[in-house]
C-alpha cells in the first residue's frame, strides 16, 4: 500500500509539519505584527482602534525613537567591529598548530555558551565598582588610579560594548575558523617560496580566501546586533542608566510594557524590519557595484 | 626582532585568552566562597574556606528545582517536535524535487532573519487570544519558531552529505519509501539529528525574551527567568547567583564537548546561531 504512493505525496506529507510551523508560527506573527501597527492597542485589554499611519506618524516625531535609532547604531557598530578583529585575531591564532589547540579552540566557545542572563549577571560582579575583579586588577596592574564605575551614565555604553564583544566574538571566531582550515596549505607553501612575507601571506592569500564567509558574518553580525534585546536589557533594564543604553528593541518593550500600547509597541517592529531589509539590500548593492569596479578595473 | 614580535605575539595571545578564561573561572570560584570572602579586599583567587553553601542554599531556598524542572520540559519538549519535523522536512528538501521546495528553503531562511523581539509582542498577544496566555504549551511554540528555521538549513546540509545509493539499494531490495527512511536515512544521519538537537536544546535552555514575556505565572518560569528574580530580590546573594550560573551552564557544556567534533565541520557553510 505505501509503497504505491507518489514521491509527490511521500515528499508532500515529509513537509506538512515543517509548512505549519514556518506558516503558523513564524509568518502569521509577523504579518500579525504588522497589522497589528494601524492600531492602537491596549498590551492587555481588547481595547482596539484603527488609527492608520497613526502610529508611524507618533514614533517618527518622538525624540526617544530618534535616540532609540541612534544608540543601536553606536551599539551594533562598535561591537562588530570589535567583534570581527577580536574573532579574526583569535582565529588566526588558533588556525596554528600548537599543544593544546583544540583546548583553547573549546574554552574560547564558552562565553558564547552561556545564557545571557548569566553572562550579564556575571559581568555585574566583575565590573562592581567596589568589590569588582576588573577594577582590582587594573588597580594593580596601575592602568588607572581610582575605582572606574562602570555602571555609571557615563561607561554604561562601553561597557555593553565590552560584554557583547566577550559574549559574541566566538560567533565570529567558529565561522572563520572553520574557513581557514579549508585554505589549501600549498598556496602559502607557494607563496613562501616566492619569498612572500607572514604579513604580505596574510593580505594576499588569506584575506581574499575569508572575503566571502567574512562578508556574510557582517551582515548577519549587524542584523542580530542591531536587534539584540536581552543582553542590552539584563545589563541596565528600563531604569536608571537603562535609558543610556536603549536601543530601538528595548524601546518596543517598552512601549509594549511600560506604557502598554501594543500598537506602537509592533509599529516599532516593524520599522525595525524595514531597516534590517534596507540595509541588507544596500549591503548587497554595495558589494555588487564594488565587484563591478574591481572588474572593469582589471 | 623576529624573536622579539614572536614574543609580543605569544604575551598578547595569553592576555587575550585570560580575559576570555578568566571571568568562567572567576564565576567558580566565586561560587565556593562564604560570603563574607566576597567582601574582602584585594579579593582572593583561592577560596580561604571552601564551602557548598552558596549551591545548598540555590537548592533549599529558592524555587529553583521548580526552575529547573520546567526548563528541562521546555527545552526537551521543543528539543523532540524540533528534530523530527527539522528531519522529515530536510529529506523531503533533498531527496524530492516538488515544486515549492525553494519557496520553503527561502521562508525558513527569512525566519531566521526574524529576531526574537520582533515576534514575541505577537505571540503574547495571540497566545491570550487562543487561551494559551501563561502556559508552558505557549513558551513551547514560541521556541519551536525560534529555532525551526536554523535545525532545518544545518540538517539539509548533513542529510546533502548521505550518498543516495544507500536509499536505492534499499528501494531494490524491496523496501519502501516508508522503511527506507526509517531504516536507512535515520540510522545514517544520526550525528545530524544529535547536533541539532543538543543545538536546539541550547537555545530554547538559554532563551531570556520568549519566557520573560510569555510566562507569568511562578509556577511556570524557567531558569534563566528565575535567575533574574533571584537577583532582584532584596540583597544581591552573589555567592548563590554565581552557583547559579554554573548550574546552568553545566548541561549546555557537557552537550557541547559532544557535538564540538562535528558541528565544527558543518559551521562552516552555515554560522551558528543561539
Amino acid at each position: 500500500m505505501i509503497n504505491k504512493i507518489s514521491n509527490t505525496t511521500f515528499a508532500v506529507w515529509l513537509l506538512l509539519p515543517a509548512i505549519i510551523i514556518i506558516i503558523g508560527l513564524i509568518f502569521y506573527p509577523v504579518i500579525y505584527n504588522f497589522n497589528l501597527s494601524f492600531y492602537e492597542k491596549h498590551s492587555f485589554l481588547s481595547i482596539e482602534k484603527y488609527v492608520g499611519f497613526g502610529n508611524y506618524t507618533t514614533l517618527f516625531s518622538d525624540p526617544e525613537f530618534w535616540y532609540s535609532l541612534k544608540n543601536g547604531l553606536i551599539y551594533s557598530i562598535s561591537s562588530i567591529i570589535s567583534q570581527i578583529v577580536i574573532g579574526l585575531i583569535c582565529a588566526l591564532y588558533l588556525n596554528q598548530k600548537f599543544r593544546g589547540v583544540n583546548l583553547f579552540r573549546g574554552l574560547f566557545l564558552f562565553p558564547y555558551l552561556v545564557p545571557t542572563i548569566v553572562v550579564t549577571i556575571l559581568w555585574k560582579w566583575l565590573l562592581n565598582s567596589s568589590y569588582g575583579l576588573v577594577n582590582y586588577i587594573m588597580l594593580s596592574m596601575g592602568i588607572i588610579n581610582s575605582p572606574i564605575v562602570w555602571l555609571s551614565e557615563s561607561y554604561i555604553m562601553t561597557t555593553l560594548i565590552l560584554v557583547s564583544t566577550w559574549q559574541f566574538f566566538p560567533f565570529v571566531l567558529v565561522t572563520l575558523l572553520a574557513r581557514l582550515q579549508t585554505i589549501p596549505e600549498n598556496l602559502y607553501s607557494a607563496a613562501k617560496i616566492d619569498g612572500a612575507s607572514t604579513f604580505s601571506r596574510f593580505i594576499h592569500i588569506t584575506l581574499p580566501q575569508l572575503k566571502n564567509v567574512l562578508l556574510s558574518v557582517v551582515l548577519i553580525r549587524a542584523i542580530w546586533m542591531f536587534t539584540k534585546f536581552d543582553t542590552v536589557w539584563l545589563l541596565a533594564g528600563a531604569e536608571g542608566v537603562g535609558k543610556y543604553i536603549q536601543t530601538l528593541p528595548v524601546y518596543t518593550y517598552r512601549k509594549t510594557f511600560s506604557y502598554l500600547q501594543a500598537g506602537m509597541g509592533a509599529s516599532v517592529a516593524v520599522v525595525m524590519l524595514l531597516i534590517i531589509i534596507t540595509g541588507t539590500i544596500i549591503y548587497f548593492y554595495i558589494l555588487h557595484k564594488t565587484k563591478q569596479e574591481l572588474i572593469e578595473a582589471k | 626582532m623576529k624573536l622579539a614580535i614572536k614574543y609580543i605575539l605569544i604575551i598578547f595571545f595569553i592576555v587575550l585568552s585570560t580575559i576570555i578564561v578568566l571571568p568562567l573561572l572567576w564565576m567558580i570560584i566565586t561560587s565556593l566562597k562564604q560570603s563574607n570572602e566576597l567582601l574582602l579586599y584585594p579579593p582572593t583567587f583561592i577560596p580561604q574556606n571552601f564551602t557548598f553553601d552558596n549551591y545548598l542554599n540555590l537548592f533549599e531556598q529558592t524555587k529553583f528545582v521548580v526552575y529547573l524542572s520546567n526548563s528541562l520540559i521546555v527545552a526537551s519538549s521543543v528539543t523532540i517536535i524540533t528534530g523530527i519535523v527539522a528531519t522529515l522536512a530536510a529529506y523531503s528538501l533533498v531527496r524530492f524535487n516538488i515544486k515549492f521546495n525553494n519557496v520553503i528553503k527561502i521562508s525558513a531562511l527569512l525566519g531566521y532573519m526574524i529576531a526574537p523581539i520582533m515576534i514575541v509582542i505577537p505571540f503574547f498577544l495571540i497566545m491570550r487570544v487562543i487561551n494559551l496566555g501563561n502556559t508552558t504549551l505557549s513558551l513551547i511554540l514560541a521556541h519551536i519558531a525560534f529555532c525551526f528555521p536554523f535545525s532545518l538549513w544545518l540538517m539539509i546540509a548533513y542529510i546533502k552529505d548521505l550518498p543516495e545509493q544507500y536509499e536505492k539499494a534499499a528501494y531494490i531490495d524491496g523496501a519502501n519509501k516508508f522503511q527506507t527512511f526509517c531504516y536507512v536515512v535515520i540510522p545514517n544521519v544520526l550525528p545530524g539529528i544529535l547536533a541539532i538537537s543538543i543545538f536546539t536544546f541550547i537555545l530554547s535552555w538559554n532563551d531570556y525574551v520568549f519566557a520573560r514575556i510569555l510566562i507569568t505565572g511562578d509556577a511556570l518560569k524557567t531558569i534563566p527567568i528565575g535567575i533574574e528574580d533571584i537577583y532582584h530580590s532584596t540583597v544581591v546573594d552573589w555567592g548563590m547567583l554565581m552557583a547559579s550560573g554554573v548550574v546552568i551552564s553545566v548541561p549546555i557544556i557537557v552537550g557541547f564537548i559532544i557535538i564540538y567534533q562535528t558541528l565544527f565541520k558543518k559551521s562552516q557553510s552555515l554560522g551558528m546561531k543561539f
